[in-house]
């Protein structure tokens, strides 16, 4: 009989608790829906809205957790988006749930107090499982981390393989010059000089050969790769130093004379209209590289693209660019942070990543994915594009050594300043060339670091 | 426990069990009648259909929803469309007309294509960034550059694509270039989609044809009734999809030169016309054309919770017939059942106002077969969970109400028990008695003359009626005044019948008298 009661009052107390149950955590019967904004647009689309759906119907219909992607839009355009919602703008969009960024502009969002920190929703064995640079990229030193790893990139070297023999097998150039950026200075040159040559009457009409996507990135992983930095401990630009002016005498010839393309927007754009043949860029950029080159009369050529490895300053170290944003998730309610952090383990975990990874080019962010099912998976993959892509970023792993741009609250406004200026003086000085106007390199200098 | 189990088969003989059992079988078959005439009334009353109702109303409700928003959204779009045109025209009439040519001889002034097209762009610009679109284009009549073989299926023309089709505000908009010279992405800093193209290639893809030569075969009819819906169509080269709004470009003179339009995408189909039920994780809704056999499902797009979305039906769906309300059909490896809605995309007078348009709403089937059989199903678990309560209670019922009569039949068996137990020991008393009565005669006897026992015993018959009366109420253990009252005599008439007793018995007491009266009894 006393038995019978005690059961009697344990099932009570079951019951009771269970009614409570815990506010801080969704269900079936309370579910949340958090929207969302990525920049993984393009071909890379398709991929994330299967995985999301696919977390709609299975774990996140368990847990009563539901993603809405209300944006998707290039990191630049998003980053707008979020500039105005950290800084309080009129007409600024409403702040999504969660939101892909770089380390750069959580930091102001952090600074605020609007983003959450996952140290307090991940347990320490579960951040084991992730590569720890990918982690210790997205932590703000002791402050916690506020960037979680979802894919990452590096910077690699694109080359039109076959409008580059073309030009290899009439000139007797040596294909090595590639792998410095001194090489590949004079490679533009000759390049240029080699296609302009091919029509004697319009004198400057060669093209260009090399571009980088980012003119800061080339810059700032130089300098690295030179062994120093360009930015110093306060934050502000360090210009004044002989490797800086090394790497920007480097540039300058051929970015006036001929041979480097300054254009504003992606090297991908000149490569597909064989106005380029050679560029650094994201290596999740890939998919923007297709398998022809269409002249400005019509005409198409098939061609196909080696990937390279980042290409090193002589008696540089081989330091190429981490890149590569995460998750960010805005401070809100318990249960809508906690749905959040559900999602971002599930969406990261190696299976979920190696889909994502096998058809967008992005490296994956676990231990287990990155050092084990990335090299058993490059056989499977069918994109002859991303398995070279891949091919070449792994064996950059095993002899580069990666660096993470600063993450200081002026760090983004900083280096687009300088990405605007660079742009800036060398387009003025290659249309002082080609004017017959004076141009030189000191000035140029000068107004660049002034 | 085998112990138990023998007296429980024991007490499922006796009376009291029987009778239990008789009243819970009652109160059982009493719940069956009622479960059966409740079963009964719900049928004939077709309330077991309501569950039926309720998902047929479901289906009703959100195909009704979603198509009131299609037809909105595709009435808008053809408007809008209609006006780009009108618009793209006039601004092509003037630049026909600086350049000292007409619509007719663009063909031959190829050098003028690229211009002209660059002329456009900021009108396909604007729409684009305005507009809750996948892309807008512009497809001339003409080719900017002369192949070898195939130029007829090479169109100049311009195709600017919206990342986020729903957005239309500037901020987050990005756009981008698919078809079109480069130049005029590079003049307006847009990038190129990695299946940038510098051409339209038509070949295989017969709408540009049928929109142009409809619009040459009615030069009376508007623009507003020369606009045409493509099926889900996949530009050559592209991987993304969508329906193409196609209104004709017609110069002031009636010539038609080229079309130009708005496309829905994949991606904002899904956005925009997904059923979002949930309920039904796997609803999905398509928009295609139809006749009476099919659903021409492999040329439409579809929307669903479902991450089988974004991926194309590979084939028609054939009709099959109807069902609970749903109709059935079938594609090459699926079925597929719900319920569908004509859209009237043309205005009566259109040249394509035969095609037939609907949207259908779909699950696969075996999902709606499972929804109709769960309903019956539930009523069934209902009369089966009832029928276990009413067991219960009968068991219930049959124990407590009977308890009483048990008692009482209980108390009955005591006192029964209790009157043998009583009998069985007045018995052994008497037993006892009698034996210490022998035991006493025996002792007695010998004092006792046998003959004059005899004597007494004899002489018995000598003694008178009322003395044999008197004698006989002194065997009955009478007391003196006993005897005077029941005889109805005196005392000294008693004396009178004492003394002839005694003297006829030859005893010479009433002590005498009665000791050989039990010796006598005795013996008898």
């Amino acid at each position: 009989m006393k038995n019978y009661k005690s059961l009697i009052l344990t099932a009570i107390l079951l019951t009771m608790l269970c009614g409570c149950g815990d506010d801080t955590k969704p269900n079936p019967e309370n579910p949340v829906t958090l929207t969302m904004w990525h920049n993984y647009g393009g071909d890379m689309q398709e991929t994330m809205d299967y995985l999301i759906d696919q977390f709609n119907t299975t774990k996140g219909k368990d847990l009563g957790i539901t993603i809405n992607v209300t944006a998707i839009s290039s990191s630049s355009e998003l980053n707008k988006s979020l500039e105005m919602i950290a800084n309080g703008d009129p007409g600024a969009p409403e702040t999504p749930d969660i939101f892909t960024g770089y380390p750069k502009i959580a930091v102001s969002f952090k600074e605020k107090g609007l983003i959450i920190n996952y140290d307090d929703y991940i347990a320490d064995d579960t951040l084991d499982l992730y590569v720890d640079n990918f982690i210790d990229e997205g932590r703000f030193g002791d402050d916690g981390l506020y960037v979680f790893p979802i894919a990452k990139s590096t910077e690699i070297m694109y080359l039109n393989k076959t409008l580059f023999d073309k030009f290899a097998s009439e000139t007797g150039t040596d294909e090595s010059l590639l792998s410095t950026f001194e090489g590949i200075a004079k490679l533009s040159k000759d390049y240029y000089a080699w296609t302009d040559a091919k029509t004697p009457d319009i004198k400057n009409d060669g093209k260009q050969f090399y571009a980088a996507d980012s003119w800061f990135n080339f810059t700032e992983v130089a300098m690295e790769q030179l062994g120093t930095s360009i930015i110093n401990e306060d934050t502000s630009f360090n210009f004044d130093n002989e490797s800086f002016k090394y790497i920007m005498n480097t540039i300058y010839d051929p970015a006036v004379k001929g041979g480097f393309a300054i254009y504003d927007g992606y090297s991908s754009d000149l490569s597909k209209t064989g106005d380029l043949i050679c560029s650094t860029g994201s290596s999740a950029g890939i998919l923007f590289y297709g398998d022809t080159v269409t002249y400005e009369d019509g005409t198409i050529e098939q061609v196909e693209y080696s990937i390279l490895p980042y290409p090193i300053f002589e008696n540089g170290k081989n330091i190429a660019l981490q890149r590569g944003g995460g998750l960010i998730v805005s401070k809100s309610s318990p249960q809508k942070e906690y749905a959040a952090c559900e999602f971002i383990k599930w969406l990261t975990a190696p299976e979920q990543n190696m889909q994502f990874i096998s058809s967008t080019g992005y490296l994956p962010v676990t231990k287990q994915a990155f050092e084990n099912d990335i090299k058993k998976h490059l056989d499977t993959l069918t994109d002859n594009r991303i398995k070279k892509m891949l091919t070449a970023v792994l064996s950059m792993y095993e002899n580069y050594e990666f660096f993470t741009a600063p993450n200081h609250l002026s760090f983004d406004d900083d280096s687009t300043n300088f990405e605007t200026k660079l742009r800036a003086v060398l387009t003025k000085d290659r249309n002082s060339f080609l004017n017959n106007e004076n141009y030189s390199f000191n000035t140029t200098i000068n107004e660049l670091t002034n | 426990m085998r112990k138990n189990i023998l007296q429980y088969i024991k007490k499922m003989k006796t009376k009291e069990f029987t009778m239990q059992r008789r009243l819970v079988l009652f109160f059982v078959a009493l719940t069956f009648f009622l479960i059966i005439s409740f079963t009964a009334l719900l049928i004939l009353f077709g309330i077991t259909k309501k569950g039926t109702a309720s998902v047929n109303n479901y289906f009703n409700d959100k195909l009704n929803d979603i198509a009131k928003t299609v037809s909105n959204d595709f009435s808008q779009i053809s408007v809008q469309g209609i006006n780009l045109a009108e618009e793209i025209s006039d601004s092509c009439d003037n630049f026909f007309s600086a350049n000292n040519i007409s619509a007719r001889t663009l063909e031959n002034n190829r050098n003028l294509i690229e211009p002209l097209l660059s002329s456009q762009a900021q009108s396909l610009i604007n729409i684009v960034k305005n507009t809750s679109c996948g892309g807008a284009f512009i497809m001339l009549d003409s080719s900017l550059t002369k192949h070898s073989n195939d130029t007829e299926y090479y169109k100049s023309g311009i195709f600017i694509k919206k990342t986020q089709p729903t957005y239309t505000q500037s901020v987050g908009v990005k756009l981008h270039y698919l078809r079109g010279p480069a130049s005029i992405a590079r003049e307006n800093n847009i990038g190129l989609l990695g299946q940038w193209q510098m051409e339209f290639n038509i070949s295989g893809q017969d709408y540009f044809d049928y929109v142009m030569n409809t619009a040459r075969n009615n030069p009376d009819l508007p623009l507003s009734r020369l606009y045409y819906w493509t099926e889900c169509v996949t530009l050559k080269g592209n991987s993304e999809s969508g329906y193409l709004l196609c209104v004709p470009l017609r110069s002031y003179n009636g010539t038609v030169f080229g079309l130009c339009g708005i496309e829905i995408s994949d991606r904002m189909f899904k956005s925009l016309y997904s059923p979002n039920s949930d309920t039904y994780d796997n609803m999905f809704s398509v928009v295609a054309t139809y006749d009476s056999k099919k659903i021409y499902c492999s040329k439409s797009a579809i929307a669903g919770n479902s991450y089988h979305t974004g991926i194309r039906n590979s084939k028609d769906f054939l009709r099959l017939y109807v069902k609970d309300g749903f109709e059935r059909f079938s594609s090459s490896t699926n079925r597929y059942a719900g319920k569908s809605l004509d859209l009237n995309l043309y205005a009566d007078n259109s040249p394509y106002k035969n095609e037939k348009w609907c949207l259908a709403l779909l699950l696969p089937e075996t999902i709606i077969d499972e929804i109709f059989k769960e309903i019956p199903a539930h009523i069934s678990i209902i009369v089966f969970i009832i029928l276990i309560i009413s067991i219960i209670i009968s068991l219930f019922i049959g124990r407590r109400y009977l308890r009483q009569i048990n008692e009482a039949f209980d108390l009955y068996e005591e006192s029964f028990k209790k009157l043998n137990e009583e009998k069985e020991t007045a018995k052994n008393n008497l037993s006892m008695a009698q034996t210490m009565i022998t035991h006493i005669s025996d002792e007695k006897i010998p004092e006792i003359d046998k003959d004059d026992l005899d004597r007494f015993m004899e002489c018995l018959n000598t003694l008178t009626p009322k003395e044999t009366f008197i004698f006989n109420l002194y065997l009955e253990g009478k007391s003196t005044n006993e005897v005077l009252e029941t005889a109805n005599i005196n005392k000294n008439t008693l004396k009178y019948h004492n003394r002839n007793i005694y003297s006829k018995l030859g005893v010479s007491s009433k002590k005498q008298l009665l000791e050989y009266a039990t010796l006598m009894k005795y013996i008898k």
